[in-house]
Formats: C-alpha cells, structure tokens, sequence
C-alpha cells in the first residue's frame, strides 16, 4: 500500500506514539485516555440534550441494543449529528489534541 | 526588555503579556559578575505597591520576605554566570535562558528566587528548609486562615506562580538542582495540597449558611422516610438539590483551580521572544502536562472527588448514604462533575493553545503549520469511520464490484522484528485495558456512558488495528514488491481451499448492526451481536447469505510496486483518488479477507511454523461467527506472537460442528459463565464438557491466553458430575475452576451460546 494514504488522527497519533518508543502498555493508556475522554464528552453533550422523558425511555428499554439504538436516534433528534460520526469526530479532536501537544513539546525541545 | 543602568545595576522588566498584569514578579536584576549586589529602591518601591495577582498572599509575609531578600542581597556576591549554564558555578541551568539583554559577566536572578540559587548568600533569605514546594504550601495555608474563599484561590494561584518561578529556575529553595521530573511532581503536589483544602474552604464556608440539613439530619424523620416512600421521595428530591449546590462549589473550586494552572501556563507560554524568556521550556512543558491533566480529569483529584462526595454525603445526611437513589445521585453528579470540567479543560487548552502557538517563541514555524490543522481540520478518512460505512461511502456490498483476484503470493523478505511483534500486543492489552476501566453506572448515563464508550473504544482500537497493519503492509517493512529482485522469494502462497468465504450481509459485521464503533470493531463488546443470536434460542441457526466472494481464497502475485491495497481491492493505486478509495476498504472493517491477507503474509515472513490453514480457520471462524473478532484478534496475537502453536490445538477455538450440535441437540441450553464481571483470567477458566442429548459430549475448550495450547492441555477438564444433565432452558452458571457447574433450570436467556461463552475471555 502506498504509504502516503491520508490518515486519521488517530491512526497518525498511534503511529507517533510508537515512534516515541513508548511500550505497549503507555500507548495502551494513552489511548483509552483518549477514548475515555471522547465517550465522557459524548456523555456529557448527550445528557445535557436529552430530555427527562428521553432519559426515561433510555432506561426503559430492555436491553442495550435497543437502548443504543434509541440513544443514537435521540442524539440524532436533539442535536442534530449521528452520533457515531459526531463521537469519531471527537475522538479524532482529542486525538488532534495530543498529536498537538507533542508537536508543541517538540518544538520547545 | 527595558534595561537601563541604575546605581551599578541592570534591571530588566520583562513585558508581561497584555492580560496579566505587571508584577514584580517579572522582575530581573541584573549584576556584574563578582560584583556586590543592590537592590535598587525602585525594585523595592514595585514591591511595596504590590499588584492585585498578589494580594491575595499576605503582604506582611511577603514584604518581610522582600525585606530579608534586600538586606541578604546587598550583602551578597554575585558567583556565577546565567550564560555559564553550569551547576559547578552554582548558577542554575537554564535552557532557554534569555540573556540576549543581559551583558557579559553579568547574571540575572529574580528577586523571587531568594533560595541563594544565583548569589552566594550567606544565611537563608526566607525558610529554606525542606521542599520547597512544602515551604511554600505551608506559608499559603498559614495565610489561608484569615482569607474569604476568593482570596483563598487567589493565593493558591499565587503561590503557584511563585513556585512555578522559583522552582523553577532550576533550583529548589536549599539551592538543590531540582530535576525536571521531580520539578513535575512538585508542581503537581503542591498544586494537590493547595487545592484540596480550597475545595474543603469552598464546603466549609457554605456548611450551615447557606444550606440547611437540619431537616435532613433528624433522624426520627429520616426513619419515617424509609418507612414512606413519598416522602422519602420527596427527601431524595430535596438531597439532589443540596448535592447540587455542593457540587457546584466543588466545580467552582476545581474551575478556579484550572484557572490557576492555566494562568500559570499562559504565563509560561506567552513571554514574548526577546523578552528574557525567563520560564525555562521545560517548566513550560511540565505546566502543559498540568494542563493537559486538567483538561482530561486527572487532576481531580481523588482526594477532592471524595472529600466532596463525603460532604455530600453529610450534608444531605448520613441517615441518606446507603440509599440507592441518593447514592447513585451523588455519584452521577460527580461524573458528570469531572466531564464538564474534562470539556471545558478541552476547550479552554486549546484556545490557551492556539494563542500560545501564535505567540510562543519556542514552537518553531514548521511545527506550526504541521500542528495546526490537527486541531481544525477535518481528515477525509474521518468522514469514512473505522469501522463501518459511514453515508456517502460505499459499503461491503460494493465488494461484490471488485474483480476477483486470482493468486496472492506473499514473498518473504525479513522476519518480523521484535519491535513489531511488540507493537501487536497492543491490542489485547488495549482491549484488557479499556474494558476494565469503565465506571460502573446505571440509568440513562450509564446507558449513553456505554454506548459512546463501545463507539469510542471501536474508533480508537480500529485505529490500532489500521495501523497494525497498515504498518504491516508497508513495502520497506513486510514485502519487497519488486519481483524481479532475486531476493523477492515468494514464501507463502496461499492455497484456493476456499473459494468463497461469505461476508455478512449488512453495513456492519454484526446482522443488523449499523457498523460503526466497538460494536462492529474487532473489539467489539462481545456480550453484543457479534454472534448470531439465533444461536441456542431456539430459532434455526441460519446465516445471512453471503453477499460478496472474497478475493483472498486465490493467490495473487505481486507486480513491481504493487500493493495489498490495490490488489486486494481492484483499485488503482497510483492515483490520488485511488489511494483514497483504498484508504476507506481499509478502515471497512469488514474486509477481513483483506486482514487476512495482512495477517497471512506476516506470517510467511515471520517464517513461523504457523500454518496458514490455522489462520484462515480462525478468520472463517470471524466470518461465519462461530468466533467474535474479539475472540479471533486474541488467537491471532497468541498465534502471532507468543510463539508457533501445536498443530492440533483446539484453544479458543471451538468448532462450528461443536456448535452446531449443542444448538441443535441441547436447545435452550447455554453455557454461561461463573465468572462474568470477575476478573478471571483465561489461565483460570477450566474445560468443561457438556453432552448433549444423544450423549455426544460437545466440548468447550477455553485457551489460558498467556501460554499457547500447551498449558491448556495441562489443565484437567473440570470433571462434570455424573448427574450433570442439563436440559432445555437451563442455564449452566458455574463453570469456576474450583467448582462444578451448576444449573439454573429454566432461564433460558435470549444470549447466544458463544455470546456466554466468550464471556470467559473477559
């Protein structure tokens, strides 16, 4: 594969990641940091949408997949985005952040 | 820089950025080398006329410090060269020292930094003993005890910027080079031990005053609550107001707290080139990583969490702690507490970047303009997802377009490194790692807690297997495509013993899944659809039809320059629009024909004995979900990785036939685990064999994950007691290493068996 495929934040913040040399378990941690961040932001956007009636009806459903799917509907409804691009998106910004961060480091260094 | 002669002294004034005020603080003194020092009285008059950043610290304390700082200084002898940057001059290191300003033979100290890091004091100018960030803790709180809760903040914050200098001047107040680590781990300590007893103030001074838990604490009440469910509503009701106050002083503190390491940070990161530069880079650095802490929750702290939860919890009354509703509600509120606070961290960093970025004179042009579009522009790849089509983009149905491929030969060129078989553990460890980390929640949060995190999880960990293999795929590291080189020896060829593998019908790889996220990733949620459902519920074990006949049953030969991606997928790989349409059958992660390609040819190349028909079995698996891609990624590792598997083994594997005869001669039947939520290792999970109904047992076998087969196979099966006789709609639930399953008659669940079964991986 030709190597100058554009990539995402994530695949270049994984790339850079080994680059440093860090082993696996500091880019392990680096990136559930990452995923970590993203699904709390998600989090905290959805709910601050969501309507009470909409959190009950989240609760009422009577298993995960079907809670999924009505919370990727209601995030769709309240906010306008799909909520697995919007959450892509964010993971993509926080892996930005990071990739940025270095970048940063690397130039007082 | 302003410079100008005064009495025999240089002073300098670094101009302080526009939104922080003047202090004395950005002073710089300037003295001939060997020379005495004065300190003239303008410095002194600036000092007196202190600017509001510091008043919140004591102004006794510190124009007594100040005071002792002249009378010490002007009785000192400057001994060392700022440009000399050598410690055996006792003048501290200083990376970025600006001396541009600075004549030769001249140092530079700030009046601040009294520790006798620069001059040859003779006597202490303030209390040198011990840390210095211990010192300067214990002079703020000494000052805390007559201040409002602002002024509290305020002085935290100063005292952060006095420690941030004069610790960071690359001594600590006994004169001690500090490193830069260490320097790290002050900071951050002393910025803990600063703010906990803010946060504690911040309660304390509300506690009794502006809410009342008189009601709350009556006892006899609070048993009658429980006793009424109304009003012990109504009660709950009123505790989350409370919590609510209570959490918003704790996120007003923790506000203000970032606030101080973010003025901090600004302060480090926008000192204008030529102007003295006087914060060395690496303390820039090290307030940058307080930031970046700040920004994603770490830094509040699990002291500060749990010393509000506890107020919390007092103040609604400790008759409430115990009750569910409350409990849950002090705990969401402290979630969604820290996500807030990880937001706005987010977004403030980036603004704080953005205008460090435009002003710091240390982030050189290049990495600029390379860094920039990291944080606004949007990457075409993003729009495609990781896993799963995303609208607009073609999904697995468009594979049916693709021209067959006649013969894959993977040459061999190098065995693969020891960095890179490194690299591939990195995705069960990942997986380990995030799956143990969730928050356990419930109610709607936890619902949508659970779901971003599967999509979050499946984008990161898509990302790692894109790169895992993309970096598997590179011509340098894996194949020389150059097959006129005498050194491009086909190695593996993989044989057409499958001429049509099916893909799932769908956009994701789970039947009804949307693709997208965990839920469709190789490290999906295996308790989630991975496996057809059908499976064990009593409904016929069908398979959706395939759709797509995959290109990786037939050899391929590799012309000169030619690529995986082009081959695999048709695509002209030349062009800009090619390698795009490639890039997005990558991030498809339903080529696993593609994957498995990947796979195939490292493995030729790592020359293992590992035979490609085990690895095509473990990707028919995935396919035909006998096998989650969860289950299969950790095979891979442990076939990849840890060494050539026993030709025979059977681990993690079962076989289709197994299953298929469970389903269809023990319906209703499931194999659930003991151990679901433990934290049971493979190594701890036992054999264990169920018969089926015409007596043919049916065994699972369950691999240990750390030592290939062979230690399974020194594991005794559990023995199944004799009386073991399951029948339809019962639900084995043991399965312990140490005990017999046990049955649960008639529950059955709408859970698949592998669903249960790959449970044990967990």
């Amino acid at each position: 594969m030709n190597t100058d495929v554009p990539m995402t934040n994530k695949q270049k913040l994984v790339f850079h990641l080994m680059e440093k040399g860090l082993n696996n378990e500091e880019v392990a941690r680096t990136l559930a940091d990452v995923a970590e961040a993203a699904y709390e932001q998600f989090t905290t956007e959805a709910m601050s949408h969501f309507t009470d009636e909409d959190k009950k009806a989240i609760e009422a459903c009577g298993d995960d997949a079907s809670a999924d799917e009505l919370i990727k509907k209601l995030f769709s409804d309240r906010v306008g985005k799909d909520a697995s691009e919007h959450l892509d998106q964010i993971v993509e910004g926080h892996a930005a952040s990071y990739l940025l961060d270095s970048a940063n480091d690397a130039g007082v260094n | 820089m302003d410079s100008k002669e005064n009495g025999g002294i240089n002073r300098a004034v670094v101009t302080p950025p526009e939104n922080l005020p003047a202090t004395p603080l950005e002073q710089v003194l300037v003295a001939p080398l060997g020379g005495p020092v004065q300190v003239s009285q303008r410095v002194i008059d600036d000092v007196n006329s202190v600017r509001p950043l510091e008043e919140a610290i004591s102004l006794s304390v510190k124009k007594e410090q100040w005071a002792n700082s002249v009378d010490t200084l002007n009785n000192s002898t400057v001994v060392g060269d700022a440009r000399a940057a050598s410690p055996l001059s006792g003048v501290p290191t200083q990376p970025n020292f600006e001396t541009s300003n600075i004549p030769q033979g001249m140092v530079a100290y700030r009046p601040e930094n009294t520790g006798g890091a620069i001059v040859d004091t003779s006597e202490p100018v303030v209390d040198a003993t011990g840390p210095a960030h211990a010192r300067i803790r214990k002079q703020t709180l000494q000052s805390f005890s007559n201040m409002t809760p602002e002024e509290r903040v305020a002085a935290a914050r100063a005292a952060l910027l006095r420690y941030d200098q004069e610790v960071g001047m690359g001594k600590d107040a006994s004169g001690n080079d500090v490193p830069h680590q260490q320097y790290k781990r002050e900071l951050r300590r002393l910025n803990q031990d600063l703010f906990s007893p803010v946060v504690k103030s911040a309660l304390e001074d509300r506690n009794g005053q502006q809410v009342d838990v008189s009601i709350l604490n009556n006892t006899a009440l609070m048993k009658e609550a429980g006793e009424n469910e109304k009003l012990r509503r109504m009660l709950v009701k009123e505790s989350s107001k409370k919590i609510d106050e209570v959490f918003k002083d704790v996120m007003d503190a923790a506000y203000q707290k970032q606030h101080v390491v973010e003025g901090v940070y600004a302060r480090a990161g926008t000192v204008a080139p030529g102007d003295g530069g006087v914060t060395p880079d690496w303390a820039k650095r090290a307030v940058r990583t307080e930031q970046r802490k700040i920004a994603l929750g770490l830094l509040t702290t699990p002291e500060s969490s749990q010393l509000a939860i506890a107020k919390a919890k007092e103040w609604v009354g400790a008759q409430m702690t115990g009750v569910p509703d409350v409990d849950e509600a002090i705990a969401g509120k402290a979630r969604l507490g820290r996500a807030l606070l990880r937001i706005q961290g987010e977004q403030e960093k980036k603004a704080a970047k953005a205008a460090v970025v435009s002003q710091a004179p240390v982030v050189s042009t290049e990495t600029v303009v390379e860094a920039q579009p990291a944080v606004v522009a949007t990457s075409p790849v993003i729009e495609s997802g990781v896993f799963g089509p995303k609208p607009g983009f073609p999904d697995t149905s468009r594979l049916v377009e693709k021209p067959p491929v006649e013969d894959v030969v993977v040459p061999l060129t190098e065995p693969e490194s020891e960095d890179k078989k490194r690299r591939r553990g990195i995705i069960p460890l990942f997986t380990d790692f995030v799956e143990k980390s969730g928050e356990p929640t419930s109610g709607a949060e936890g619902r949508v807690r659970r779901y971003g995190k599967r999509i979050a999880i499946g984008a990161v960990a898509g990302a790692i297997a894109w790169t895992l293999l993309r970096s598997g795929d590179e011509p340098h590291a894996n194949y020389n495509p150059d097959t006129t080189s005498p050194d491009a020896q086909p190695a593996l060829v993989v044989e057409d013993t499958k001429p049509a593998v099916p893909v799932m019908r769908g956009q994701g790889f789970i039947p009804g899944d949307e693709g997208g996220g965990a839920s469709s990733g190789p490290f999906s949620d295996s308790s989630r659809g991975v496996v057809d459902e059908s499976i064990g519920s009593g409904q016929p074990t069908t398979r959706p039809e395939a759709s797509v006949e995959v290109a990786m049953s037939t050899e391929v030969t590799f012309g000169p320059g030619e690529t995986f991606g082009e081959k695999m997928f048709g695509i002209d790989g030349t062009t800009e629009g090619g390698r795009q349409q490639i890039s997005e059958r990558l991030n498809d992660r339903s080529n696993l024909d593609f994957v498995e390609a990947t796979v195939l040819a490292n493995i030729g190349e790592n020359g293992m004995a590992t035979s490609a028909t085990d690895v095509k079995q473990i990707f028919d698996g995935i396919r035909e979900g006998t096998l989650s891609q969860e289950q299969g990624w950790h095979m891979l590792d442990d076939v990849l990785v840890r060494g050539t598997p026993d030709k025979d083994f059977t681990y993690n594997m079962p076989t289709k036939a197994g299953v298929d005869a469970l389903v269809d001669d023990r319906e209703g039947i499931y194999a659930a685990s003991g151990v679901e939520g433990a934290n049971t290792t493979r190594s701890e999970i036992p054999d264990f064999t169920v018969s089926g109904a015409d007596g043919s047992p049916v065994q699972v076998t369950v691999g240990d994950g750390t030592g290939g087969p062979d230690q399974v196979s020194q594991e005794a099966p559990v023995a199944v007691a004799s009386d073991f006789a399951p029948t339809a709609g019962d639900v084995i639930v043991g399965g312990g290493a140490e005990e017999q399953p046990d049955v649960v008659p008639g529950k059955p669940t709408n859970k698949g068996f592998f669903n249960r079964v790959s449970r044990f991986f967990k």
